[in-house]
């Protein structure tokens, strides 16, 4: 079968992706450019802000800072909400009716009750870590819940469990072992795209990392909050550098996935 | 003599009964098929065999041995899954040897009984394409190759046909009784279909709520069934009440009569013969290539004629008066 496509719909295509290129584009150009005054295009380009950002050990420290935090939260994401998802889709249907209605929850509430019930349960035993970095770390979990429910879920929905496990008994292979090599393996390209979807969530956290660990534990976000006074270059190079490296964790996900299809 | 004997299997869930005391035997390398219309408790007394569902009562007795309170897989018994139930990220050789390796074997063991096995399904050029590389058909020979491997001692068939469409669903039946007769595996297949049951079935279990409602071989089944039930759901017989036959041939009877569209001849009896002449009324005519499949109507009773069609005759046409004959030695009682 041939799919006929009409011009109109070619362009269509290529408005849209122009305009969500623009803007990256756009910061991207911010970043390089000498100055940008009275033109459509800057006057001149260097990488002088660049220079100024990466060896800053500010911005150094913030982006580790980010990058830990973010990383721990989806370490724990992975180790607690995947395997509840799945044992609940595969074996307390009832259990899996109500996860679907507690997706929602982290959205529902506004983020300020939120923050009211975070400092509230930190403040006091036997959870007292108020300030602390880690207790970002155990907020970012929750909030990583959903992308993961949903990801998981259409992932496990996509397969028929209950007949895989069926087959594997009367094979003689125990539901644990087809979980592992069977499961597992066919369900992760949807949590891997999860992992990178919710990275770049949390890498843009803003509200949270201020409110919960305020001065004392500077993001990437709070870094660039604090660097809007001085130029909008230097923020133009922060989100470029933060865009390029959602990008090749992106990357570096799909290789995942790609050699794990073609591989196991 | 009996290879899998299943005596008073009952369960139910709640208030409904899904078995009513199943009791059936199955010989040695026998063809059983269960058909019945969905819910009818098929599907669950297949699993019962399997051992993934649990019955309340009754006994299983495979090869002599009590399998009743089994794990499924030391059952010894192969199933094939209506939507096949491949490991979708394995390819077909991993599919088979995943069962195999659980058995500890050598690799050369297993890889032989594997060439061994994709030379039955004729699938030796696929071993190492993934699930999602091969069609309905192939998939399911995929399916029945994994339950195989294994050498079961009884192999079943959960509707594996009813995910294909028509043309391939009939190429592989004829496929599957192949492979069933050259493996000499005794087997149960479940379907809803009766052409599927009819061709497939040494033996044939029709079932109804829950029971068995007769067993016995495709023709017995199709030219006499025990009940009404098996009347209506097999073929598309005239069920005609004793007083509407009375009326039709002009003689008293007093039984239900079951006749089959093809038995009834068009045309006029030679005299002397057992034949009834009955004048029709042609309210229908629908040919079907080789079929010609007619809605007459005497004396008010409506009923189904076929007649087989030829290249240079023609047939009858809607309103056409005619006259055809039946030999109530044709019609099965009720």
């Amino acid at each position: 079968m041939t799919v006929t496509r009409h011009p109109a719909m070619t362009a269509t295509l290529w408005l849209a992706a122009i305009l969500m290129l623009l803007p990256v584009l756009a910061t991207f150009l911010n970043s390089i450019a000498t100055g940008w005054t009275g033109g459509i295009l800057p006057n001149g380009l260097s990488l002088d802000a660049y220079q100024t950002i990466l060896l800053d050990g500010r911005f150094q420290s913030a982006l580790l800072r980010s990058t830990v935090v973010a990383g721990l939260a989806l370490f724990l994401a992975c180790l607690l909400i995947v395997p509840a998802v799945i044992t609940a889709h595969l074996y307390w249907p009832t259990l899996d009716t109500w996860m679907a209605r507690l997706v929602i929850l982290p959205y529902a509430v506004p983020t300020i009750i939120l923050m009211v019930g975070y400092l509230r349960v930190f403040s006091a035993p036997p959870l007292q870590f108020s300030g602390q970095p880690i207790v970002l770390v155990l907020t970012y979990v929750p909030l990583c819940f959903p992308m993961f429910y949903i990801n998981v879920k259409n992932s496990l929905q996509a397969l028929d469990t209950t007949e895989l496990l069926e087959a594997g008994r009367l094979l003689g292979i125990s539901d644990a072992r087809l979980l592992r090599r069977v499961i597992l393996p066919s369900i992760f390209p949807g949590i891997a795209l999860a992992v990178v979807l919710n990275f770049a969530g949390l890498m843009s956290e803003f509200v949270y990392a201020r409110m919960l660990v305020g001065g004392q534990f500077e993001t990437l976000q709070m870094y660039m909050f604090a660097q809007r006074e001085l130029s909008g270059r230097l923020s133009s190079v922060i989100v470029t550098v933060y865009f390029l490296i959602t990008l090749l964790i992106t990357f570096a996900a799909f290789r995942l996935v790609w050699r794990t299809e073609t591989k196991s | 003599m009996t290879y899998l004997d299943l005596s008073a299997i009952g369960m139910r869930y709640g208030d409904n009964v899904i078995l009513d005391g199943i009791d059936l035997s199955v010989a040695q390398g026998e063809m059983h098929v269960l058909l019945g219309p969905s819910g009818c408790g098929k599907t669950t007394l297949l699993r019962s065999i399997a051992g993934l569902v649990q019955p309340d009562k009754g006994a299983i007795h495979l090869a002599g041995l009590a399998i009743e309170k089994l794990h499924p897989k030391d059952r010894g018994i192969g199933m094939v899954f209506q939507h096949y139930a491949l490991f979708p990220n394995m390819t077909v050789r991993q599919n088979l040897a995943f069962g195999l390796e659980q058995r500890r074997l050598a690799r050369t063991v297993i890889s032989d009984k594997i060439d061994a096995v994709l030379d039955i399904v004729s699938l030796q050029d696929k071993a190492d394409s993934r699930p999602r590389q091969l069609s309905g058909g192939q998939k399911q020979r995929v399916a029945l190759a994994r339950a195989l491997v294994l050498e079961p001692s009884l192999l079943l068939l959960d509707e594996p046909l009813s995910a294909l469409d028509a043309q391939i669903r009939k190429r592989l039946r004829d496929e599957l009784k192949r492979i069933q007769r050259r493996t000499g595996l005794t087997s149960i297949l479940v379907t809803h279909d009766q052409d599927e049951a009819l061709s497939l079935g040494d033996r044939i279990s029709v079932m109804n709520k829950g029971r068995i409602a007769q067993t016995a071989s495709g023709p017995e089944i199709f030219y006499r069934p025990d009940d009404l039930f098996v009347a209506k759901f097999i073929g598309n017989a005239n069920i005609l009440s004793a007083a509407e036959f009375s009326r039709l041939i002009g003689r008293d009877f007093d039984q239900t009569a079951v006749i089959h569209p093809h038995m009834f001849k068009i045309g006029r009896a030679s005299g002397g013969s057992s034949l009834f002449d009955v004048a029709v009324t042609v309210v229908e005519t629908v040919v079907a290539g080789n079929i010609v499949r007619y809605v007459m109507q005497s004396n008010g009773i409506i009923f189904n004629v076929e007649a087989q069609t030829a290249m240079n005759r023609a047939h009858l046409a809607v309103g056409e008066e005619a006259t055809v004959t039946i030999d109530p030695s044709d019609a099965h009682f009720l």
